[in-house]
Order: C-alpha cells, then sequence, then structure tokens
C-alpha cells in the first residue's frame, strides 16, 4: 500500500496541513480503500466520518478521513 | 482530477484578478493576511501574489505546525530519540527542525532510530510490530491534524498496545491569532482562515475576530482559485461594510466542524495552561496535551525529558516573520546563513514556512533585485 510521502511532495504534505482529495473504491469496517490524484491506492481510516460509500469523495490527512467532500456544491460555490 | 483541476483554471483566475482589481479601492492600501501555512505555500507555487494589484499585500501568518515549534521540545524529543530501545517517530519535515545543537535527522545519522511516518496510525503500526521496543510518536499540527492523533490513541488504548506512546506538540489556532490581533505593531485589513483547520473545528470559533476586532475572514481552500476567490470576498465585504466569517471553501467544510473529530479530541486531550510558540513565546491555553484518561500513553511522563527552554538564535527573525511584522527576505539571515538546506529558523524548513515558499518559488531573486 503506497502513502503520498515527503519524498514525492515538495515538502512533508502532513506538517503541511495539505489535505488530499481520495475516491473511496473499497469500504471495510474502520478503513476505506481510496484512490488518490495518481490513481495510486491508499488505506484510510474513516472512523470520524458519518457514513462511507464507494465512490464517494474525502479529504484525508495523515492517513485519516477528517471530512466528506460535497460533490453538488463544486458548481455553484466557486468564483465562476 | 476533481476538486484540484477545476481549481486550477488559468483563465478563471484571470477572471477572479480582474474582479479583485475592480474592487480594490486604489487610494486605499489593505493587508491581508493568510493564516495557513498551506496558503503561504500555495500563494507563491502559483504566484498568486504577482495577479494582485498593488493595493493588496499578502501577510504570512503563524499556520505552520513546523515553524512554531521551539527548540526546547526539539532537544526534548531528540533526547528521547537517544534513549535505549526507542523508535521515535514524526512526519517529515520535522525531522529537519534545529534543536539546540542537533535536529532529529543528526541524531539519527549517530545512530539513534528515528523514523519518518506520514500519519500516527503507521507509528501505532510500528509498536504493534515490535512489542519489544518503546514506539514514540513525536506529535505536531493544528487541529487539522489533532484528530489523527486523538484517534490513533483512542485505539491504542482499546488494543492495549502499551509500547506506544506520544510527546504532544498539538497547537490551536485561535490564541495565536488573539494575540496578533492584540498586537499594537501589526495593522490587519482582513484574514484568510485556514480552510482544513476549519474542517475540523467549523466557523463558530473565529467569529470572534469581526466581532471584538471589526475584521472579516474568509475560510479558504487550498488551490489558487480558492484562494483568489477569498481574496475577492474579503475585499467586497470591506467595500460593502461588512464584516463577518465567510465560507468560500463549502464544498469541504461545514459550519459546524467535523463533530465525530471534536468529540475523540475531547476525550484524548485538554488543554496546556500554556505552550510556547517559536518567536511568539508563551501563549495560555494555546496547546493540548493529554488527558487524565490517556496518561498511560503520555511520554512526557514515560520518559525523563531535558525541558529546557531554548532561547531563538539571535540571528533569526522568525518571530516578526511569523507575525507578519516582517517579510522573508528582510531577515539578515535569509538566503545566506539561513537556506532550505541549512536552515537556521523553522519558517525555512518546511516548505509551508513563509521563508522556505519565498526561497523555493524565486522570490528571494526578485525581492533582492526589488531593494
Amino acid at each position: 500500500m503506497n502513502v503520498p510521502s515527503c519524498e514525492t511532495h515538495p515538502g512533508c504534505i502532513t506538517c503541511g496541513d495539505v489535505g488530499v482529495p481520495m475516491r473511496v473504491i473499497e469500504v471495510g469496517d474502520a478503513a476505506a480503500v481510496c484512490l488518490d490524484r495518481e490513481g495510486k491506492r491508499h488505506e484510510v481510516a474513516i472512523d470520524l466520518i458519518d457514513s462511507v460509500g464507494t465512490g464517494a469523495w474525502l479529504l484525508v490527512h495523515a492517513g485519516v478521513a477528517i471530512a466528506a467532500v460535497d460533490a453538488p456544491a463544486i458548481g455553484g460555490r466557486g468564483p465562476r | 482530477m476533481k476538486f484540484v483541476d477545476e481549481f486550477r483554471d488559468a483563465q478563471l483566475g484571470r477572471v477572479v484578478a480582474g474582479q479583485i482589481l475592480a474592487a480594490a479601492d486604489p487610494g486605499r492600501h489593505y493587508k491581508v493576511m493568510e493564516v495557513c501555512g498551506g496558503h503561504t505555500h500555495s500563494i507563491y507555487k502559483y504566484g498568486i501574489d504577482d495577479l494582485l494589484p498593488e493595493a493588496v499585500e499578502l501577510v504570512h501568518g503563524p499556520g505552520c505546525p513546523v515553524c512554531v515549534i521551539p527548540m526546547g521540545r526539539v532537544d526534548d524529543g531528540i533526547a528521547v530519540a537517544r534513549q535505549e530501545g526507542v523508535i521515535f517517530t514524526c512526519f517529515g519535515d520535522m525531522l529537519r527542525v534545529p534543536g539546540s545543537e542537533l535536529t532529529l535527522l543528526d541524531a539519527k545519522a549517530q545512530g539513534a532510530d528515528v523514523r519518518m511516518v506520514y500519519s500516527p496510525l503507521d507509528a501505532l503500526r510500528l509498536a504493534r510490530s515490535n512489542p519489544r521496543r518503546e514506539v514514540v510518536f513525536f506529535a505536531i499540527g493544528f487541529e487539522t491534524t489533532a484528530p489523527s492523533t486523538a484517534l490513533t490513541l483512542k485505539r491504542a488504548k482499546a488494543e492495549g498496545v502499551l509500547n506506544f506512546s506520544c510527546i504532544c506538540n498539538h497547537v490551536t489556532i485561535v490564541p495565536p491569532l488573539r494575540a496578533l490581533l492584540e498586537s499594537p505593531d501589526l495593522r490587519l485589513d482582513g484574514f484568510i482562515g485556514p480552510g482544513h483547520v476549519c474542517t475540523v473545528v467549523g466557523a463558530r470559533p473565529f467569529e470572534f475576530i469581526p466581532v471584538d476586532y471589526a475584521r472579516p475572514l474568509v475560510i479558504s481552500g487550498f488551490e489558487p482559485l480558492d484562494i483568489l476567490h477569498s481574496i475577492l470576498m474579503i475585499l467586497r465585504q470591506l467595500q460593502e461594510g461588512r464584516c463577518e466569517v465567510e465560507n468560500q471553501y463549502t464544498r469541504v467544510v461545514p459550519r459546524e466542524g467535523n463533530l465525530r473529530a471534536l468529540e475523540v479530541m475531547a476525550e484524548v486531550f485538554e488543554l496546556r495552561p500554556h505552550f510556547e510558540w517559536r518567536g511568539l513565546g508563551f501563549i495560555s491555553q494555546s496547546a493540548l496535551k493529554l488527558s487524565a484518561a490517556y496518561r498511560d500513553f503520555d511520554a512526557e511522563l514515560r520518559f525523563a525529558l531535558p525541558g529546557v527552554r531554548v532561547a531563538d538564535p539571535k540571528a533569526c527573525q522568525c518571530g516578526e516573520v511569523l507575525k507578519g511584522v516582517i517579510k522573508p527576505w528582510e531577515c539578515k539571515v535569509f538566503g545566506t546563513a539561513c537556506t532550505p538546506d541549512h536552515a537556521i529558523g523553522t519558517c525555512m524548513v518546511s516548505p509551508e514556512g513563509a521563508c522556505a515558499a519565498y526561497y523555493n518559488y524565486g522570490r528571494f531573486a526578485r525581492e533582492k533585485e526589488a531593494v
């Protein structure tokens, strides 16, 4: 299982408060398997999210999902 | 990628930059602080400051979790890392933060078993697979990161992984912001709020800023369009005489935050009476320690820590940079004695540090030419 690391990012993504959007492809009891931007698989703890389903988008920080990303908001809330 | 690429659209960026130009009163000078180091990094990576009119100045805030760790805490970590049988774990940038004599990376080179982890859960895995070793996690970060440490400790307690412990350096963002707003040498017109911290704590903790200090704050995402849009929202508040907490990052930040994360944090942590911030000094109730229920996992109780306060190097002006009083390039050692390869100050260590962001994205040369 690959994890985002300081070796491939300019600096430590955890130190930098970076939240990574990932798409859920498989849901287990306390963890989900997610895909990141490059299509890499990650095991992500989902204890802090109310309900997680396959296809959902999560904001992941330090291996833990800290928020569900709200897909419907994307079109209407930006500066366009 | 969804949720990323659409917020990096250059054409839209130019449109919003035009709207910012129209909203800014050319006779006025706006100082807007981006609280979070992640924003600082994005601003210089994408050249957002180049798109802004001269009337709008971005000031870098104290929100880099690596930059605010004082040298004495690094020394404490190194002292534990050197103990027999210890596997010492921490996030990547923390390895290069200077203590009074060494960094954790130096200690590793001298034989200490120091390992980088991406998640505190990785440190817990190490503890499970090395039951005869003491695995210590050096926890840093704001409220974005604290839930992952709390969740890890909760799992460690539930599973009885007693060879795992934590040196807790988690800090909270509101007390230093209040300290900055009380500072007489800093005039600010508005704040770009820390989007990922707000994912956890919500918008409410920031409402004192418009109420008590009459400054707008816009919770912002981290992509270039997010930041430009947030600056525009701040200028429009000022233009319309409004002053409130607004949420630009609605695709991620609920107004009430992440209640589950807050619940776990409340179980595992309690506020420290005071904590030293690099460059800012001691700030009351600005950091977290493990609660009594988790004292068995508190490395500060398990190991003897030197606990010696170390003054910052005299040449380093990280404190003024963290407060936004000076720009990184105005520091005496910026780009000469202090570089990312040989950092004197913490702001040069993490890419989210203002000095490293300036240096890495070529602001060093530009600013020097301007002088």
